[in-house]
């Protein structure tokens, strides 16, 4: 909400300069996003009559020299605007005014000097094209200085308007606000109208959605452009002039708020019927649009046909046009929730139900009426000839406030007179006084306004927060414990030279369906395609980032996230984890490419001291013979493995991809620790290698070196194909440790260990 | 005369001069073997007068010890050489790089986030989590957003399905409502977690994080609410001006938005702060009655103040962050400045 200065110096006398009082509304409540001062955009800039105009002087046929009197000199100037005639008086920008940074200097056209330039709206930041140059439709002295009228010497604030304040939504709300915190008196007459004493106009009223409606026939006007300080007053605050009576109705919601309608009175039929739409009923409103009206949106309509819809835009039927001489002004408040559904099924969000939703007052409704009336007979001439009016019968809400509980819910101590005074001035009367506790009622603007908290909010903005001591409460010690589980794995993983990423939840359907079985949860508005299912698996996200990167000009990616999938189940947490690209070069190594162990070490690590257990079957996404599926605690707890080469050879990624992912939720928050006694004994450690054929799982070995009693543990530490060993088969050396109590006849229990071995998996050990 | 001095100082010249073991034996041999430089003084006892004799062959006897001290430490000096010697057969090349797996990274939302949890952890704030789909009861009517609220306008909403509401929750409220509908007061709660607005430019994301604290008791009030939300800016922020205005949020009432001084230019006025001098940081706010009462407690005896902060502003601010984007485009460009352990 754009709101001008000056302007609100006609409803209350301000003593704070533009930022201060930007800087005041803002600490009460009401934040100000920008103060614009008008005055920089008119230094320089003054008034000057047109003494001359000719045409055709020269070789751009579109190009007119004016002799104008600038107050101190009769200079030419060349301009190729055709909205000025003789006698006229413009604003005439002197060589040297800086206009949008741009100097105005003296320049030739066909040997014609041109002294300076004639302004339009546009150069002085009020409009975005301009059609034509300023013309003044009043008198000033020639030479006066734009920066002396105070129609453009303007500062314009705009305010963001919080849904809850509706009544600040007009020059005479922001006053009211400020009127009632520097305790001053509004000084602008509100007009009033006797609508009694008119021909009455045939009014029915048939829903309870209407609040209040009032509404006037002026006959005999005549339809044209506005006075210039209307069209500027308009377009300080945003909004584009078009005609009188449609900027006359504008005019007085930027000036009390109240929304206007106005209706070519020629085209209604005899009546105003406030009602419910028919089922199907349609209407063409003023935007073009043909609409068809669903049952519970209220329209005003003639005895006929609907002519507009309440409280968001008018009919294209009954519209203001040219030749419109009488006309039917209505000013009415419509239920707030009847509009806003209105408003939001047809998509259709106007200045109207923007403030329609957010409560309009009234009890201003008569008051706007009249405004609008004088202004039309001001400007537009004609003559009042029928009215009507309805208001619904309302009983304001009691509130009851506890002065104790101001104390209570803002902390520090205030004096019941503040509080009292507070309430007063903002206009809220108190009924009802007892000792500790008044009951009051609210002024019929603050819609806000409807139980205790509420004005006790009042009186913490007028008392001002800043003065309220910050206490810190006693926080009673809680016995949750955090799950530090998420945290410590990005902790291990950045340790391995993973970097965390994170990804939208939400991604394009394909590449949810080739990495997931599970059927996605659908966004029924998703902003665009790629973004409109939850996702259900990490990885597609994770092979993105790759993809990015390695264009970016990476060749190492090592990367993971941690975060929420989303199945028709419910949410789970999970890890996903992808290693491609190029092995970091380093010189202790040969290693040039990720493999399946690098993410399995990984993955171990994260399980210990839990041994992971795998298997091999696995999505299909993945290479069949280098991945498999991690089992804890005999659950499947998701997978680690090389991507399918499929999927490489389509992102046209020549080295393995390792990924993984991992369901966080199977794994313990926290471990219980218990302390066995250490064996103190020393256990003896044999090497053994063997023989076995080369599709045995070393695993198998190991599970099945371990069920000779003694065996205490067997690592893998050679694995050896090739030369001497059949083609077939592999061999694998093992530290195995012993049990101490089997010191004395080791060689037994390694004869135990081969037969058993050979008996179990045909393997051979090799002495 | 017996020049001992003399002596002395040649022999300890002629020990440290030798580099190996054989040449400290031909001195050793010079200096203390039968022809050498102690037995030399020996002879010229002789021309001493009788009474010194005593204390001349004493300081000789002295000196015969000196150099016998002097070639035994000798020895030890040249052992040590000879195996340092042997020992730099196996040098490195100290200059290049350890074995390591390359530097991982945090992502720097990870790292606010995990800064702010810790403080309002020590506060005694315990954290809660909630599911990130929600019910339209549980993200707005609950929390006195009706259905036909104007305030629903300011969190435009991913729907699941706009008939059963199901939809993306537009705050880690509901995890709030779910907190109290579990536990009776006085709560102390913090909810990290993401949420989703149908937004999406320079400044807003349509997925972000975003941190909300509730806590209610008798008698919490707004200098409470000051009180906390002041001690944690500080610490994310460090002391600088701090400035509650009054604000509107359905959920709250009083409510109030938090400013702190710009961190860029300190209150003189920049682009960062619209050349306001302050920041907006959060909102926050007394928790209104009809939330209290919907959650079944009893709002006459219960009452509490709640805030909400997005993570990704602050990150901004902190790190001089100017596209939001940034923060889900996974770019290792990005991410890698925010690699080391100890953040």
């Amino acid at each position: 909400m754009i709101i001008s200065y000056n302007w609100l110096n006609d409803w209350v006398d301000i003593d704070l300069s533009p930022e201060n009082l930007a800087e005041k509304m803002t600490e009460l409540g009401t934040e100000v996003d920008e103060v614009k001062d008008l005055s920089k955009n008119i230094d320089n800039l003054s008034v000057a009559a047109v003494l001359k105009r000719t045409d055709n002087a020269f070789k751009n046929g579109s190009n007119k020299m004016l002799k104008i009197d600038t107050g101190r000199e009769i200079v030419n100037i060349v301009t190729s605007a055709s909205n000025v005639k003789e006698g006229d008086q413009i604003v005439w920008a002197a060589p040297g005014t800086f206009i949008n940074g741009a100097e105005i200097k003296k320049r030739n056209f066909d040997d014609v000097e041109s002294i300076g330039m004639a302004v339009s709206l546009k150069e002085i930041g009020l409009e975005e094209s301009s059609e034509g140059l300023i013309v003044f439709d009043k008198y000033y002295k020639n030479g006066t200085g734009l920066k002396d009228i105070p129609l453009f010497s303007d500062s314009l604030i705009t305010y963001e308007i919080t849904p809850n304040r509706g009544d600040l939504l007009s020059h005479l709300g922001i006053a009211r606000e400020l009127a009632a915190y520097f305790e001053k008196p509004l000084k602008k007459r509100v007009p009033d109208i006797d609508l009694g004493k008119y021909r009455p106009f045939d009014l029915e009223i048939r829903s309870r959605d209407v609040e209040s409606y009032y509404c006037a026939s002026v006959e005999k006007i005549k339809i044209a452009e506005s006075p210039l300080w209307l069209k500027i007053k308009l377009l300080k605050c945003g909004i584009r002039p078009l005609y009188n009576i449609i900027d006359i109705s504008n005019y007085i919601m930027l000036d009390t708020g109240q929304p206007m309608h106005a209706f070519d009175l020629d085209k209604l039929n005899k009546k105003i019927v406030v009602r419910k739409a028919g089922n199907g009923e349609t209407i063409e409103t003023l935007d073009g649009q043909q609409r068809t009206l669903s049952e519970d949106t209220l329209v005003i309509a003639d005895a006929d046909s609907s002519v507009a819809v309440a409280g968001v835009m008018g009919g294209e039927v009954s519209k203001i046009s040219n030749d419109t001489c009488r006309i039917l002004f209505e000013a009415a408040v419509f239920n707030p929730v009847s509009v806003r559904r209105t408003s939001k099924r047809m998509n259709l969000p106007t200045d109207a139900s923007f403030r329609f939703e957010r409560g309009v007052d009234r009890l201003q409704t008569r008051h706007s009426l009249a405004a609008a009336i004088d202004m039309t007979q001001n400007i537009c001439g004609g003559e009042i000839m029928q009215a009507a009016f309805y208001d619904e019968e309302t009983v304001p809400k009691k509130i009851s406030l506890n002065y104790e509980k101001v104390k209570n819910y803002i902390g520090v101590s205030i004096d019941k007179r503040f509080i009292d005074k507070t309430l007063e001035s903002l206009g809220i009367s108190k009924i009802e006084e007892a000792k500790n506790r008044s009951v009051f009622t609210a002024p019929s603007y603050r819609h806000d306004l409807t139980v205790d908290v509420d004005l006790i909010e009042e009186v913490a903005r007028f008392y001002g927060y800043s003065k309220i001591e910050p206490t810190i409460p006693y926080i009673r010690p809680s016995s949750v414990k955090k799950s530090k589980k998420k945290q410590k794995i990005a902790d291990l993983l950045a340790a391995f030279g993973f970097s965390q990423v994170i990804n939208y939840s939400f991604l394009d359907k394909d590449s949810t369906r080739s990495f997931s079985s599970e059927k996605p949860i659908e966004i029924s508005n998703p902003i665009n395609i790629d973004q409109s299912v939850m996702r259900t698996s990490l990885i597609p996200g994770l092979l993105d980032n790759l993809v990015t990167n390695l264009n970016y000009g990476s060749q190492t990616v090592k990367i993971f996230e941690i975060g929420t999938l989303f199945f028709r189940t419910g949410e789970a947490n999970y890890l996903g984890m992808l290693a491609g690209g190029d092995y970091p070069a380093n010189w202790y190594s040969k290693k040039d490419r990720f493999d399946f162990y690098d993410i399995k070490g990984v993955i171990e690590l994260i399980c210990a001291p839990e041994t992971v257990e795998v298997s091999a079957d696995v999505p299909a996404f993945l290479h069949p013979a280098r991945s498999a599926s991690v089992i804890l605690d005999q659950k499947s707890v998701g997978y680690i493995g090389e991507l399918h080469p499929d999927i490489l050879i389509n992102r046209k990624i020549d080295k393995p991809v390792v990924v993984a992912e991992i369901n966080l939720d199977y794994f313990k928050s926290s471990r219980h620790y218990s302390y066995k006694k250490i064996d103190k004994l020393l256990s003896i450690k044999k090497d053994i290698s063997l023989i076995v054929d080369k599709a045995i799982y070393t695993q198998k070995i190991i599970d099945a070196i371990c069920e000779i009693k003694s065996v205490k543990t067997a690592i893998p530490f050679d694995l050896y194909q090739g030369k001497s060993i059949p083609e077939d088969k592999k061999s694998v050396t093992f530290n195995v440790v012993f049990d101490n109590r089997v010191k004395d006849d080791i060689q037994n229990e390694l004869n135990k260990l081969a037969d058993h071995l050979e008996k179990r998996l045909g393997a051979k050990l090799r002495r | 005369m017996i020049d001992i001095d003399g002596v002395a100082q040649d022999a300890r010249r002629l020990v440290e001069s030798c580099g190996d073991e054989e040449s400290l034996k031909q001195v050793k041999a010079g200096l203390l073997g039968k022809k050498g430089s102690i037995a030399a003084l020996f002879k010229k006892l002789k021309e001493v007068p009788e009474n010194e004799v005593a204390a001349a062959g004493k300081k000789i006897n002295e000196l015969k010890l000196y150099i016998e001290q002097l070639i035994g430490q000798q020895r030890t000096n040249i052992k040590e050489i000879i195996k340092k010697e042997k020992l730099s057969i196996s040098a490195l090349d100290i200059t290049l790089p350890g074995y390591n797996y390359g530097a991982g990274s945090l992502h720097p939302i990870e790292m606010i986030n995990r800064e702010m949890i810790e403080i309002f952890n020590d506060m005694g704030f315990s954290v809660a989590t909630g599911p990130e789909m929600e019910t339209d009861e549980l993200n707005f009517e609950l929390l006195n957003i009706g259905k036909d609220h104007p305030a629903r306008d300011m969190q435009d909403t991913f729907y699941i399905d706009s008939v059963k509401g199901l939809l993306l929750r537009t705050h880690t409220s509901p995890v709030q409502i779910r907190a109290m509908r579990q536990t009776e007061p006085p709560i102390a709660i913090i909810a990290p977690g993401i949420v989703y607005r149908r937004d999406s430019d320079v400044t807003h994301s349509p997925m972000f994080h975003q941190i909300e604290g509730l806590m209610i008791d008798r008698q919490i009030s707004l200098a409470d609410l000051k009180g906390v939300l002041t001690a944690f800016l500080h610490k994310v922020f460090g002391k600088r001006a701090v400035r509650f205005r009054p604000s509107y949020f359905p959920f709250t009432e009083p409510s109030a938005e938090v400013d702190v001084s710009c961190i860029i230019c300190h209150g003189k006025g920049c682009r960062v702060c619209s050349h306001t001098g302050w920041l907006e940081i959060l909102g926050s706010g007394m928790v209104h009655p009809n939330v209290i009462r919907n959650v079944g407690y009893d709002s006459d005896k219960w009452q509490g103040f709640a805030f909400g902060i997005g993570i990704e502003r602050i990150a901004m601010l902190k790190y001089g962050i100017d596209d939001i984007r940034l923060f889900f485009n996974s770019d290792l460009r990005f991410l890698s400045q925010f690699s080391g352990i100890l953040h």
